[in-house]
């Protein structure tokens, strides 16, 4: 169980590979097409200093800082190409003699006074010096843009230290945000599991045992119906309905006045809030589990050891919960692993339209507000759960069925 | 997941039967496949529901009473008009009454709208009006609707005058939207974008998951490899999450058709996957086919194999699937269009009109936003109609 464990989680290494590499080059994508610029809010905001934005380019490989001293051979420099490998910006050179301050672009008068003084001046991008300065060594610093992959592996060797940026948008660490927000999403997640599960499960039972009776046909009809209903416009109708009766809070996870009582009714509140968003995701999610389940006990009640536990005369109740269900219940758990997948994805909408503080939610402001940093992690850690859901879901089909054996 | 309906099996039976007594096949494959079809009723169904919804997408221009951005500046969020038929006991034919945006004063200081109903003024409806010019698909100018309504009249048919300042009123069936403009006009333009994204974006991804499916089964190997690793990255990012990033990519200052296609090549892009990792299994086991080793034999280029004899084989197939798919593009572009990401106003789509019902007061007092949400739901029923019908008569499932 353990090798196979580690297997699974190995071989699913060049996969996040190509995930991260697909997320990284569709935000490249977004810099180039959109003009979307990852430091544009940085930029802008007046206590963001220099320095935090000349290291958050380095987190994101946009350039590699280098160091170079030039012994002067004449009062003239002309930083044009200053390493070999790359074409360098002029303005992104600092340039300073040994020991002293680096060079700084003067006003008329002062560059005048500047060089007559026995300084420095910087004209038309070539630095001028007064003639003693020849001999001494001029320390520069530039930094040199970084092609594609340079960018991602920078940008990836970071990401995978816990170190996904900063937040513009939410002004906080993206990490601590996401692991926030996961907590939201998986609490919906969860919630819709168990009502799904508690009545999918039971109703596709008494609907395969009473197979074309009213109670069936009503019943897949109104599956059909919810299986191709649209989430989120059933989420706009179950909170028109919220907030028509008022019998339900209007979106949010927590009410103002909840979060300052003790935890019972912290915890009853959320219940609460819970409700209109799990019922919506659990109507889809019933309406394709109680169909699976129906189906699987169809197929199951056909076979002859149902019939042999019929002939010799166990009851019929004995027949169908301790043989049929049992069976028939095992492909299902494999569906468990497509439902948690399903339900990150599903329940984006769900949490935006009930403005649920969950990771959809957000994508979409993160991405209204071109936060980049934040959608990309965003998108991989989604995608990150979403494989993990599907190693669980093969793990307890394993657990639940002797017959399968995991190989290592 | 729907076995073949009663009817299908009857019509199998009458065939077998006739075949066992050594007649001659009373129908050709392609007659078969007809009559099953025909006999599926939610099918027929399906087909008639699509009818309706793309022939008044096509004829929007004529269909509306209004052009697609023609507003009224006072008639934000205007309810859908009344139609009578008797004026005081007596009958006028259909008309509706004036009816009067009233500021009134509440107790709190706030100021709200109420209706009136001016009983006294008259709007007569006309079928085949003149109305707004426009130029019907975008060629051919015209000025005919279907109907509309004439100017104001009094209840003996002389023409009545209105306030001061005050706007004639107009049809709105279904209801006007935030900024004055008739609902069930920017649904019919809406259906242009809505109906079609699904169907556009079907023409990108099934080539490019055929193609690349086809390559992946038929070498196998190490361009399997890669490819499947690629298809399968793509299927694991949750789609959503997927489809908003990707709207990150789109420019800020596309023109409307160039928002339009570039929403359709962000749906195509998710959508190639799926298809391709289904392909190449089908593939996977068609090159083991007699009649591909004597194509390979003749010396035929393995390209050509895939595009001439491996794809033919699987033509029924690719058209059921890519019916049962549609409806999942057309939920994307309304999802996108939804979160205010895809098609923008002054375009007109039915994602983009639901998004204004995302304000909810909005929506409690003016349910008829909720109506393009219907439309979509119609769309998608037609579509899964349809396509459960034409799979169960292609019998795709048996033939794969």
């Amino acid at each position: 169980m353990f090798r196979y464990i580690i297997k699974r989680l190995i071989q699913m290494i060049p996969l996040l590979l190509i995930i991260s590499l697909l997320g990284f080059g569709i935000i490249r994508l977004a810099e180039v097409f959109a003009g979307a610029d990852p430091l544009a809010q940085m930029k802008q905001s007046p206590t963001v200093t220099a320095e935090t934005i000349r290291r958050e380019k380095a987190r994101l490989g946009y350039e590699t800082a280098h160091s170079e001293e030039i012994k002067l051979a004449e009062a003239k420099y002309t930083p044009t190409k200053i390493s070999s490998t790359a074409e360098v910006a002029d303005d992104s050179i600092t340039a300073k003699l040994k020991g002293g301050a680096p060079l700084t672009r003067l006003g008329e008068d002062q560059k005048a006074k500047a060089l007559a003084e026995g300084e420095y001046r910087f004209e038309n991008n070539v630095y001028l010096f007064h003639p003693s300065a020849v001999g001494k060594t001029l320390e520069l610093e530039y930094s040199t843009p970084n092609g594609f992959f340079i960018r991602y592996y920078k940008w990836m060797s970071q990401f995978i230290k816990g170190d996904m940026g900063e937040s513009y948008y939410f002004k906080s660490p993206v990490s601590s945000l996401i692991l926030s927000r996961l907590g939201s999403t998986l609490i919906l997640g969860v919630a819709t599991l168990i009502v799904t599960w508690l009545v999918a499960v039971p109703l596709g039972i008494y609907l395969a045992v009473r197979q074309y009776s009213l109670v069936d046909q009503i019943s897949s009809s109104i599956s059909y119906f919810f299986m191709g209903f649209p989430d989120f416009f059933l989420a706009i109708i179950f909170l028109l309905f919220a907030a028509t009766t008022g019998w339900f809070p209007i979106g949010e996870m927590q009410s103002i006045k909840a979060a300052q009582s003790s935890l019972p009714i912290q915890f009853l509140d959320l219940l609460h809030h819970l409700v209109l968003p799990t019922l919506t995701l659990s109507m889809i999610s019933i309406a394709t589990l109680q169909r699976r389940m129906r189906a699987n006990m169809l197929d199951i009640l056909g076979e002859e050891y149902i019939k042999t536990a019929r002939a010799k005369g166990l009851p019929e109740k004995k027949v169908i919960y301790k043989h049929a269900v049992r069976n028939a219940i095992n492909p299902i758990i494999t569906l468990l692993g497509f439902e948690v997948a399903g339900l990150i994805s599903g329940a984006a909408f769900v949490e935006i339209i009930f403005s649920w503080p969950g990771l959809g939610n957000m994508m979409l402001q993160a991405l209204l507000g071109t936060d980049l940093n934040l959608v990309m992690a965003g998108l991989i850690i989604s995608t990150v759960m979403l494989l993990l859901g599907n190693l669980l879901a093969d793990l307890l089909l394993a657990f639940a069925d002797p017959r399968i054996k995991l190989e290592a | 997941m729907s076995t073949h309906s009663l009817d299908t099996q009857i019509v199998d039976a009458q065939e077998a039967v006739r075949a066992t007594a050594g007649l001659p096949a009373m129908t050709s494959t392609r007659q078969k496949i007809l009559r099953r079809f025909l006999r599926h009723r939610l099918a027929i169904l399906g087909l008639i529901i699509l009818t309706i919804l793309y022939m008044s997408a096509f004829l929007a221009d004529i269909l509306s009473p209004y052009g697609m951005n023609s507003s009224v500046i006072n008639h934000s969020h205007f309810p859908p008009s009344q139609l009578h038929f008797n004026h005081e006991g007596q009958f006028k034919g259909p008309f509706i009454y004036h009816v009067r945006k009233k500021l009134i004063m509440g107790e709190n200081g706030i100021p709200s709208s109420r209706l009136v109903v001016d009983k006294k003024i008259l709007y007569p409806v006309q079928f085949f009006s003149k109305g707004e010019d426009y130029k019907f698909l975008g060629l051919v100018p015209m000025n005919l609707h279907l109907f509309g309504i004439g100017s104001a009249v009094n209840a003996s048919g002389q023409p009545a005058t209105l306030l001061s300042e005050e706007k004639p009123n107009r049809l709105y069936i279904w209801g006007a939207d935030i900024q004055g403009r008739d609902i069930f006009t920017r649904l019919l333009f809406g259906g242009r974008i809505s109906l079609t994204v699904g169907i556009l974006a079907i023409f990108i991804s099934y080539p490019i998951g055929l193609l690349m499916g086809g390559i992946a089964g038929y070498f196998g190997g190490m361009v399997d490899n890669v490819i499947m690793r690629v298809v399968e990255a793509i299927i694991s990012f949750p789609s959503l999450y997927l489809l908003l990033t990707l709207s990150a990519t789109l420019p800020k200052g596309l023109t409307s058709i160039q928002r339009y296609l570039a929403v359709i090549v962000i749906l195509s892009f998710i959508g190639w996957a799926g298809q391709a990792r289904i392909y190449r299994g089908q593939v996977l086991s068609l090159r083991q086919m007699e009649y591909v080793e004597a194509a390979r034999a003749v010396g035929m280029k393995d390209i050509p194999i895939i595009i001439k004899h491996i794809i033919p084989q699987m033509s029924s197939w690719i058209i059921v699937s890519a019916t049962i798919s549609i409806p999942a593009y057309t939920l994307g572009e309304a999802a996108l269009s939804f979160l205010s990401l895809g098609i923008q106003d002054p375009e007109s789509s039915w994602g983009l009109m639901l998004s204004e019902a995302k304000n909810i007061v909005a929506v409690q007092q003016s349910p008829w936003l909720l109506i393009p949400g219907f439309a979509i739901v119609l769309t998608v029923f037609g579509f899964n109609f349809f396509g459960d019908g034409l799979r169960d008569a292609f019998d795709a499932k048996k033939q794969v």
